[in-house]
Order: C-alpha cells, then sequence, then structure tokens
C-alpha cells in the first residue's frame, strides 16, 4: 500500500509560493468557512460575506510571497481579511445599510426580532477592538488565547475588550431580558 | 478586590476562562456581594442569549463551488490587468499617430494644432497626477504593513 504523508501547511504554502497553484486550494478549504462566517461577523450579508472572504483569498495568493514562512498562516490572512471588511462596513455605513438577515437566535421567537435588530445594531456600534472579540468569541467559538493568537494581541487585551462589549451589548439586551443593566 | 475588577472577571468566569485562584476569588466575592451577585446573574442571562445567537448556514452548494470561484475570479483579474495593459498601448499609440497626422497636415490652422496639443498636454499631466496618487496610496496601503 502507498505511503501518503499529508503535507502540513508550511509545505502547502511553500509549494504555492514556487508555483504549485493548485496546492492553494488546501489552503482555501480548510479556511473558507472560517473566512466566510468571520466576514458575515464584521458585514452583516451573505454575498459580501462571500465576496469578501474569496477577495481575500486572492489577496493572500498575490501576497504569499512576503508572508513570513515562520509565523501561522491564519493570523496573517486574518488581518487582511479583517482590513478588507472594515474598509466594505465603512462605505456601506455611509449609505445606512445594517441587514441582519443572516443572522438567527436559537430558540426565539418572531417577536423578539426586535431584540435581534437592536443586539445586532450594538455589535455594528463597537469599536473594531470590542467587535472583532465579539465576533470570534460568540461566532467562531474561540477561547482567549486563540483570539489573542489570531488578532496578535495579549490574553489580558482580549479579556478586557471582551468585557467592555460584553457590558454595552448586556446593556443593550437588558430591557428584553427584564433587567436594565448599566 | 474591588468591585470593577470582579465585574471584569466574571464575564470570563462565565466564559471558563479563569485560573483556579481568579475563580476562587471571584466565588468568595459574590458570596457576599450583592451588586457583583445581580452582575452575574445579568451576564450569565446575557451569555445564555448570545450563545444561541447564530448565523444562518449558507447552501451547501455555496462550499462546493467556493473554490472554483476564488480561482476563476483569481483568472479574470488577471484577464483585467492584461486587458487594461492591452487598451493602454492601444490608446497611446493611437494618440501618437493622431497628432503625428494633424502636426504633419498643413491644411490644419496652427491655432487648432496649439488648442489638441495643450488639450493632450493637460491630460498627460493629469494622468501622471493620477498614477502618482495611486502609487502613493499603494506604498501606504495598510495591508502591506500588517503582513508579517
Amino acid at each position: 500500500m502507498e505511503n501518503v504523508r499529508v503535507l502540513t501547511e508550511h509545505e502547502i504554502i511553500l509549494a504555492v509560493i514556487k508555483g504549485n497553484k493548485e496546492a492553494y486550494q488546501q489552503i482555501i478549504t480548510t479556511y473558507m468557512q472560517k473566512a466566510y462566517y468571520i466576514a458575515l461577523g464584521f458585514v452583516h450579508n451573505h454575498q459580501d460575506a462571500l465576496d469578501l472572504s474569496q477577495e481575500c483569498f486572492i489577496k493572500a495568493y498575490r501576497k504569499l510571497k512576503k508572508y513570513d514562512l515562520n509565523r501561522p498562516f491564519f493570523p496573517w490572512f486574518y488581518q487582511i481579511l479583517k482590513n478588507l471588511c472594515i474598509d466594505h462596513y465603512k462605505k456601506k455605513r455611509r449609505l445606512n445599510e445594517v441587514p441582519l438577515e443572516d443572522i438567527k437566535i436559537i430558540g426565539r421567537k418572531q417577536e423578539d426580532r426586535e431584540m435581534k435588530e437592536s443586539l445586532w445594531k450594538g455589535i455594528a456600534e463597537l469599536p473594531i477592538e470590542q467587535r472583532e472579540v465579539i465576533i470570534l468569541r460568540y461566532f467562531r467559538q474561540l477561547s482567549y488565547k486563540e483570539i489573542a493568537e489570531v488578532t496578535g494581541k495579549p490574553v489580558g487585551t482580549v479579556m478586557s475588550s471582551l468585557y467592555y462589549a460584553k457590558k454595552k451589548l448586556k446593556d443593550i439586551l437588558g430591557k428584553y431580558l427584564g433587567f436594565e443593566g448599566g | 478586590m474591588e468591585h470593577k475588577k470582579i465585574k471584569e472577571l466574571i464575564s470570563s468566569y462565565i466564559d471558563g476562562e479563569l485560573d483556579a485562584a481568579q475563580r476562587r476569588a471571584v466565588e468568595e466575592h459574590l458570596e457576599k456581594c450583592d451588586e457583583c451577585r445581580r452582575e452575574f446573574e445579568e451576564m450569565d442571562k446575557f451569555e445564555e442569549v448570545m450563545s444561541k445567537m447564530e448565523f444562518k448556514k449558507p447552501p451547501k452548494e455555496m462550499w462546493q463551488v467556493y473554490c472554483d470561484s476564488v480561482y476563476n475570479r483569481l483568472e479574470r483579474k488577471i484577464g483585467w490587468i492584461l486587458l487594461s495593459i492591452g487598451a493602454i498601448i492601444l490608446f497611446f499609440y493611437g494618440g501618437y499617430k493622431l497628432l503625428e497626422g494633424l502636426i504633419q497636415n498643413a491644411e490644419i490652422h496652427w491655432i487648432f494644432k496649439a488648442g489638441i496639443l495643450f488639450g493632450i498636454a493637460g491630460i498627460a499631466v493629469m494622468l501622471v497626477s493620477l498614477i502618482r496618487e495611486q502609487i502613493f496610496v499603494y506604498r501606504r496601503e495598510r495591508y502591506k504593513e500588517i503582513e508579517k
């Protein structure tokens, strides 16, 4: 039986840099869902998230030669994605578009739509460093350590950003959950 | 430990991100502090809603064609670049030939020729300015700062 060795991410990226365009497919397959859902967290719209996540793979492919092979791929990729999303979101905000058709709260009824809207708008209005930790924590279920790795920030900063973000969102949700917040 | 610090730790406590000593400090504080206990209860309710929040899943077919779409878009971009280069070459060559014919034509009045030349010079200055601006923007592009 042929002994097939699975290539490491480092080896795959090296192959892509050396001109093996097809090898990049493995990188895309590994990260496409993660990229899509993170983009969706930032831009709140299926089509835009799809476009931006794909655009990010294209951008990363073009910049791959400048990528430091000694560092993990995803945090590098994430920074490109985040900046693409922020630029896109700023344009959309100028048009007052805050779509929320692609989010749901399991077990909540239709009449909770108002709560969902308030929450979603609350997330959208958070400063970027708080919004990203909320997205990574609740939509990608990352631990504090993982969030720190992806964002390149210390765990303490992640913990603090998350606390202040939660505090703001908790205040927004307070009236729907039976407490005043504050 | 002060309230503010405990409130911050409550969030991480609920997330299961504290070490044993921190957990114990929070628990001990909660036993004797009504204000922080209320904060804990509110945060707990908040977590319950947040943990149930999720995105609608896109159709499975989307993932099947995702890779191909990236490759297609990559090729289209290369196509656009080649097309743009071709168009620029043709544009300048056509402009040059037009100008050459215009200058050599003795029947055309010199004022008309001067008008055309000034117009072309204006367009050239604007183009150079635009290209310079684009290069400047590219050099300051944020992505370049965060590649490593």
